[in-house]
């Protein structure tokens, strides 16, 4: 069984186990201590727009030509955002104004601070993809428009078959293992992107759950018959592993057992942070962060931490769905990042956004009810003071930037209705974060088995 | 909603064992071989694995109505059980008047989905028509409404869309799938109503096609892949044909208020303006077209029928049903069989569920204990499963459970009736991890969720959910009884023999036998009780328990 880590501590400390028998719990031990002094502490907090954010409207040009573009397809049935209230950004790279929903009220700031990035029209891609080569049947990702696989494609980055294996997990797989067992990746809700080869996440619940009661077995006191039933409930999980779901099952919950022994302190933060699912889930981040840095025995040098919002599936009622729904990933986000430097790691914790897949530039529907369907390439955030911020990122498309053509039928859609063939790809999207993150370089096309494909592999938005 | 009872006779047979704590009666016997299993009489265990695929959860009772009846004389029993039912509820207004404030009655009945969530327990616990609850609920997370999104999140909206599961669960797939999408929450949510010719919305016809009926990829019969020469998989269709679809269910909305200003949820949609409707010809599935000028329902029912006559439907959605039955990994030839009884009831009949569903249950690899994986329970079916076992009572004891149980199924991350998304509670595609298997609920076990598990089990066998008079949401309560098995308590091996077959159909290992009656008997004989609840702690959070094999 798994030595929890203050058992590890406490053992090695007192010499109650022969070196032998610690021999290779000590050399993983050095192997995450030496990798926490050699090259500090990092880390990736993954936000997922479940559903598909339009990111049509997350980041609009406010340049004249630009607007006048955008207004065109979307003023008519409802969907556009009224020039005014856009938040002004100026990209350095493009010069011209863009402007942000006028719901990231609580992030617009940390753009012009440099802390906040736009990767641009990126999504799955198997290779670099013209709108010619599309239409000729080049290859792409499997089920474009489709939700599962979309998802699967942005949490794997793995486009041309459905992976078991998700980015983040592949990355958490080529790290060493701390001796607690406690992995380094840690799910607040579900998705492939959290799962390994070898690493499965430690599942918690979001705040206000304090962290002293995340992972409790109830019912259990010192009496000695309830001692005895602990220990066969104990036991039933090393026996009967040959039937493997049970033995899956098993492993589970006995990956529980053994982390829940290590949360025996719930740190407290000053920031505040929105009581809202996002808020909830960034704030127990902010609080697994503390923990391991104030109490982690030893304190891991990498974690990655998986948060996932709903909702963003707006066929019908977008306006005010996506601007609530923003609001919530704003005002989160900003409570995040207010944490990470209460907590002295603005620096070392980079925060970013994925979701299903962009939406149609064409409104579904129209006035009350007006939405938009599923389309392709997608606009997301990269935040933290790590990243190069103020800039928008991304490979240039046909027109010559990285924001796409807003022109229906245009150069840059499949089809008619404005869905952006990506120019940049997950892969890459994905490397320049593992890259940052200090995946080692020879495992780096491990992770990204697709990522040969692409002759650019850094999107350099990262420090 | 009295439970299944069988003859005197037999239910003294459950009495006898349970007095006759020692001596071995046919319902103690933990094991048969599989080859020895005969259809028409099995035994204790073997009935109580058939009741785990086909009902709530197995109880004395319904153990010895299979036994005396056999398989197939008890699902002919379910076939022909009276519904349930969700009853229909009066239509709200969708902001809550003044005088149906928070926390109130009122609020609870008509704004949130109490009244169906704890219909859904009620019926689980107490039901007749057990095999119907169980298939409705599995057809439910294929042809998903959710209550998360506020559209449908009325029990009011949502009862309609429960009554189509429930009346069609043994009828026909093409009623079916009429029938879902002209229901009205199915409507608001996959936003097929008020879907116009000017500006089709996609959303309906992307699920109907990947999710409710064919999936993403062409099928053998048997389930696997077709695969074209280079080995890649064939897609069923692509975005000209969603579009087409898109076109195709154009011109629907709301069926004329009953009460003016509140929407109609509960009679199935209708075209009410024909202009809205798309009249050009539609490219639909392998090719087919559907003529130009066709009505709305005409082209509604030409394309419902291009996609049930889809050769994907049977392996598609019996894989699925299997699934939820009988256990995660089918082999292909258990998949190719259902295929063939949903292609041809026998009677020249496709997609009779009535049918499919027997021959699942039937099926020799459902009924050979060797053959298969088996299948992780989901939270809802863990809740009723031990409630069932051990007869649902209130917390007092006096009567029966409230129903209020969805609290203990979200905390374990399955808000019955409110999946996440249209991808329902978990994906049927889901992986066991560390194995190449396939094992759907294991997407909603992590590690919170398995401690919550053991913690809600905790709950309901050393305390109980308490009645709270001041909140109108647990009027009575839930508790298990335990005085059927107590008797045993005197003999630890006679009692984890009694649980075995009762709550795990037999498979329990010795060692797993050997470390629950070791546990047992550090109770003091004196406290038997506690000796019960010991083993049945210990047994209902294992692993070999709750993974159904």
């Amino acid at each position: 069984m798994t030595l929890s880590r203050r058992e590890f501590l406490v053992r090695s400390g007192c010499g109650a186990l022969s070196v032998a028998a610690l021999a290779s719990g000590i050399e993983r031990f050095s192997m995450v201590e030496g990798l926490a002094q050699g090259s500090g502490y990092k880390v990736l907090v993954c936000i997922f727009l479940g559903g598909g954010n339009d990111g049509n409207n997350l980041v609009v040009p406010l340049d004249a030509a630009g607007y006048a573009a955008y207004s065109g397809i979307r003023g008519a049935a409802g969907l556009a955002i009224a020039q005014g209230s856009l938040l002004p950004v100026t990209p350095r790279s493009i010069g011209t104004e863009f402007g942000l929903h006028p719901s990231l009220a609580a992030v617009h700031p940390l753009f012009a601070g440099g802390q906040l990035a736009v990767v641009s029209n990126v999504g799955p891609l198997i290779e670099p993809l013209l709108k010619q080569d599309y239409l000729n049947g080049a290859p792409r990702p499997y089920q474009l428009f489709s939700h599962s696989d979309q998802i699967a494609q942005w949490q794997t980055s793995i486009s041309t078959s459905a992976a078991a294996t998700g980015w983040g997990g592949r990355m958490a797989d080529t790290f060493p293992v701390s001796p607690s067992g406690y992995p380094l990746i840690a799910a607040l809700a579900g998705g492939v992107f959290t799962r390994g080869q070898s690493t499965s996440p430690v599942t918690v619940a979001p705040a206000p759950t304090p962290l002293t009661e995340l992972l409790v077995l109830d019912g259990f006191g010192a009496a000695a018959d309830e001692q005895a039933r602990l220990n066969a409930m104990n036991y039933l999980r090393t026996i009967d592993l040959d039937a493997p779901l049970v033995a899956a099952a098993s492993k589970i919950t006995q990956q529980a057992v053994d982390i829940g022994k290590d949360f025996d302190v719930d740190p407290v933060l000053n920031t505040e942070f929105p009581a809202t699912s996002l808020g909830n889930q960034l704030k127990q981040v902010a609080k697994l962060i503390k923990f391991n840095l104030a109490s982690g025995v030893p304190a891991l040098a990498r974690q990655i931490f998986f948060c996932s919002l709903g909702g963003f599936d707006t066929h019908q009622g977008q306006v005010s769905t996506q601007a609530s729904l923003l609001t919530q990933v704003g005002e989160g986000m900003k409570a995040f990042y207010d944490a990470t430097v209460e907590l002295h790691v603005q620096s070392d914790v980079t925060t970013f956004t994925l979701s299903d897949f962009g939406r149609t530039m064409q409104p579904a529907g129209s006035s009350g009810t007006v939405g938009s369907d599923h389309a392709w390439g997608n606009h997301h955030f990269v935040m933290g003071a790590s990243v190069v911020g103020g800039d928008f990122y991304g490979i240039p498309g046909p027109n010559g930037a990285v924001f796409p053509t807003l022109q229906l039928g245009g150069p840059d859609d499949t089809d008619t209705r404005g869905r952006w063939i990506p120019t940049s790809s997950v892969d890459q999207y994905a490397f320049t974060l593992a890259t940052w993150f200090g995946v080692d370089p020879a495992k780096l096309d491990t992770v990204f088995p697709e990522l040969k494909n692409f002759p650019i592999r850094n999107l350099r938005f990262m420090v | 909603m009295r439970p299944v009872r069988g003859p005197k006779c037999l239910l003294r047979l459950g009495i006898s064992l349970v007095l006759g704590a020692g001596c071995v009666t046919s319902w103690m016997v933990a094991t048969t071989p599989a080859a020895a299993q005969s259809l028409a009489q099995p035994t204790a265990a073997e009935a109580a694995r058939f009741l785990e695929q086909s009902t709530w959860g197995p109880t004395s009772d319904s153990i010895s109505r299979v036994q005396l009846i056999g398989y197939e004389r008890f699902l002919e029993e379910q076939f022909a059980a009276p519904m349930s039912s969700y009853p229909t509820l009066p239509l709200v207004p969708t902001k809550p008047a003044d005088d149906c404030p928070a926390r109130s009655v009122c609020r609870r009945d008509n704004y949130t989905l109490y009244p169906v969530q704890t219909r859904f327990f009620m019926n689980a616990l107490y039901g007749n028509d057990q095999l119907r609850q169980r298939v409705a609920f599995a057809l439910h997370q294929i042809l998903v409404v959710s209550g998360v999104n506020i559209g449908q999140g009325y029990p009011s909206r949502f009862t309609p869309y429960l009554q189509t599961l429930d009346r069609d669960a043994f009828g026909n797939f093409r009623q079916l799938l009429y029938d879902i999408t002209l229901n009205p929450a199915m409507g608001n949510y996959l936003d097929m109503a008020n879907n116009k010719k000017a500006d089709p919305n996609e959303n309906y016809a992307c699920e109907i096609l990947q999710l409710f009926s064919i999936g993403l990829n062409r099928l053998n019969p048997d389930g696997s892949p077709v695969r074209d020469a280079q080995g890649q998989t064939v897609p069923t269709y692509d975005q000209t044909i969603v579009t087409a679809f898109a076109r195709v269910f154009t011109g629907w909305t709301f069926a004329a208020d009953q009460t003016k200003g509140i929407t109609n949820y509960i009679d199935p949609m209708r075209v009410a303006n024909a202009a809205n409707h798309d009249t050009g010809q539609k490219t639909v599935l392998r090719g087919i077209t559907l003529p130009a000028n066709q009505t709305a329902a005409e082209d509604l029912n030409g394309g419902l029928d291009n996609i049930f006559h889809d050769p994907n439907v049977g392996p598609f959605i019996g894989r699925q049903l299997i699934q939820h039955l009988v256990t995660s990994n089918p082999s292909p030839a258990y998949i190719r069989r259902i295929t063939r009884v949903f292609n041809n009831n026998g009677s020249g009949v496709r997609g009779d569920l009535q049918a499919v569903t027997k021959a699942i249950l039937l099926d020799p690899e459902a009924r050979d204990s060797a053959s298969q994986s088996g299948r992780l329970m989901h939270p809802a079916l863990l809740i009723t499963s031990l409630l069932r076992a051990f007869n649902a009572r209130s917390a007092d004891g006096a009567g029966q459970s409230d129903g209020y149980l969805d609290p203990q199924s979200v905390s374990m991350g399955m808000d019955v009736f409110s999946p996440p998304s249209v991808f329902s509670y978990f994906s049927p595609f889901g992986g066991v991890p560390g194995t190449s298997l396939r094992g759907p609920e294991f997407g909603l076990l992590n590690t919170s969720t398995s401690l919550r598990r053991a913690n809600f089990v905790n709950r309901l066998v050393f305390s109980r959910i308490p009645s709270n008079a001041n909140y109108p949401f647990n009027p009575s309560g839930t508790s298990l009884d335990f005085s059927a098995v107590q008797p045993l308590a005197g003999n630890p091996q006679a009692l984890v023999d009694a649980l075995n077959t009762l709550m795990m159909s037999g498979r329990m290992s010795s060692g797993m036998r050997t470390a629950v009656v070791t546990a047992v008997q550090a109770v003091v004989s004196s406290n038997p009780l506690k000796r019960v609840r010991t083993a049945v702690y210990l047994v209902a959070t294992s692993s070999q328990n709750q993974v159904e094999r």
